[in-house]
């Protein structure tokens, strides 16, 4: 939570940093790659990765385009997958050891109790985004960023599990694999519903400063975080 | 026994079955011959390798019951060409379509594999191949029919207990059975697929008679449902409810930020 700056206090380490621009380009890509394999309705996205292929195979033919553009697909989307578990690692590594001190952990005070903490944090969260004002007692994240950051954790999770076992499914019994297309199909439309969200609330003013962070700098200014996230200084002061 | 109608259908009348299977030899016989029309194989390569994909009718066996009481029941898993294919709904490279006759058929040069069609059928139908990484099913022997013939599983039959031409002709034939049926024994039977089984799968194109207290060892269940269809539904409508009221809010949430931005700390220089 320091810098090397003192006017400016730490959000997001380098490594923070690095995984959230990689993990963008890794979730746009298994998104544009994952849709055409989820439903016919999408073969003009498959159509449209076919297009190349077809220049050098001289196919012409609509649905072999489709039929290539699926294979691309498919073969683009397990490679980014791999692709995705490799740069976790690093990132789960570093991120193990302060796993229980990780400002999206709830720490509540001890003569608190968790109903009183909850409540503090749904006021909080009406304060600075119904009533658009600065929060009383917030940390680095709200009650709801923390419940999300967790949530899409574990979703994460769930996706590349059930991905990469859907990559060996002949080895599975069949009954198990097409339970595990479901619970990827459904992470799948929760993803999105949940990048919608985020998207909005990441380039929001309410929030601008938190994007420079994660984008840029890794910091936010002393000033600025102390009105925004009063909790950050509650035992440094 | 032919009319010009375009709708083919094919039966199989369990009770006239003699559990001979020359239905299973005769389909498998008749992909190899398509393999030499449209695959440019010699007939010796045809006959000679294993091709067990190619065998789209297959004897399940089971007994219900307790001794001595025990009936044995042969039933035949085959592609029973629904009028609401949930193989078809699912496939991304539109690899399956459905033929002017009813017939649902794997274009096999098209298949990726991905056996969502066999997580998407109520039945349990389309068979992956690790061996060429297709999936393939009956194709109720649409070419044959087309051309004004019976299927090959019908041709091979010497019971007849499997019967196949238009649509009408079979209906009418397989109704005629079910009375039959159902005085000779008192009890009732069925001919499975004539009316519509439910919402997922509608009615189907290869029917089958069996005597209703015994549906589900013939594989007709009275209602089938495929998990992931059904699950897919679900997703799909929750979905695009979630998405749209997503939407709603994050827009709401907007117009209310414009609304009031003059009065929050958020709005000034120094938040950027
Ligand atoms: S029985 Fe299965 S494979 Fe055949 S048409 Fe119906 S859904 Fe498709
Ligand atoms: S296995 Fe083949 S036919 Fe079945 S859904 Fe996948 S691509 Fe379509
Ligand atoms: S209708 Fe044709 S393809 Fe289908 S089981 Fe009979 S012989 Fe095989």
């Amino acid at each position: 939570m320091s810098s090397d700056n003192t006017n400016e206090i730490r959000l997001f380490s380098n490594m923070q940093i690095w995984y959230h621009k990689h993990i963008i380009h890794v979730i746009m890509f298994l998104i544009i790659t994952g849709t055409p394999l989820v439903s016919p309705t999408f073969s003009w996205l498959a159509y449209l990765f076919g297009i190349p292929f077809s220049v050098f195979s001289g196919i012409s033919a609509t649905d072999q385009i489709i039929h290539t553009g699926i294979q691309v697909c498919r073969i683009v989307h397990r490679g980014i997958g791999v692709v995705w578990i490799i740069i976790s690692i690093p990132f789960i590594m570093s991120m193990l050891p302060k796993i229980f001190k990780w400002d999206a952990t709830p720490h509540k005070d001890a003569d608190e109790t968790w109903m009183q903490y909850i409540k503090d944090g749904v006021i909080d969260s009406k304060t600075v985004y119904i009533d658009l004002k600065y929060p009383k007692k917030m940390g680095k994240y709200n009650i709801f960023q923390m419940l999300v950051v967790w949530g899409v954790a574990g979703l994460c999770i769930l996706m590349l599990v059930s991905g990469v076992l859907l990559s060996v499914r002949t080895s599975l019994n069949p009954d198990f694999a097409a339970i595990l297309r479901t619970l990827h199909l459904a992470g799948y439309v929760a993803m999105l519903i949940f990048l919608i969200i985020h998207i909005y609330l990441a380039v929001h003013p309410i929030n601008s400063a938190g994007y420079k962070a994660i984008f840029k700098t890794g910091t936010d200014t002393i000033e600025h975080a102390k009105k925004k996230h009063p909790g950050l200084f509650k035992n440094k002061s | 026994m032919q009319n010009q109608s375009k709708k083919k259908m094919v039966c199989f009348d369990s009770q006239a079955c003699l559990k001979c299977f020359s239905c299973a030899i005769g389909c498998s016989t008749e992909n190899r011959v398509r393999l030499q029309r449209d695959k440019n194989y010699n007939i010796e390569k045809s006959v000679s390798e294993k091709l067990d994909y190619y065998n789209y009718i297959t004897p399940v066996y089971s007994e219900t019951g307790t001794f001595p009481n025990v009936l044995a029941v042969t039933a035949l898993k085959h592609c029973k060409h629904c009028s609401i294919p949930q193989c078809l709904e699912i496939c991304p490279t539109k690899a399956i379509t459905k033929k002017d006759s009813g017939a649902v058929v794997i274009d096999e040069d098209l298949c990726v594999g991905c056996q969502a069609c066999r997580d998407a059928c109520p039945y349990d139908i389309p068979q992956y191949s690790p061996e060429t990484g297709r999936s393939y099913k009956c194709i109720l022997c649409y070419d044959r029919l087309d051309a004004g013939l019976r299927t090959a599983c019908d041709v091979a039959c010497p019971s007849v207990a499997i019967f196949s031409g238009d649509e009408d002709y079979v209906k009418a034939e397989a109704q005629k059975r079910v009375e039959n049926y159902t005085k000779i024994f008192d009890k009732p039977f069925i001919a499975y697929g004539i009316d519509e089984i439910n919402s997922q799968v509608g009615t189907l194109q290869y029917i089958t008679i069996a005597p209703v207290e015994n549906q589900d060892e013939y594989l007709i269940p009275k209602s089938p449902r495929s998990f992931t269809a059904t699950a897919r539904d679900v997703i799909k409508v929750g979905g695009v409810i979630a998405g749209a009221a997503t939407l709603a809010v994050v827009g709401l949430h907007a117009r209310h930020w414009k609304k009031n931005r003059e009065n929050s700390p958020f709005n000034n220089k120094e938040e950027k």
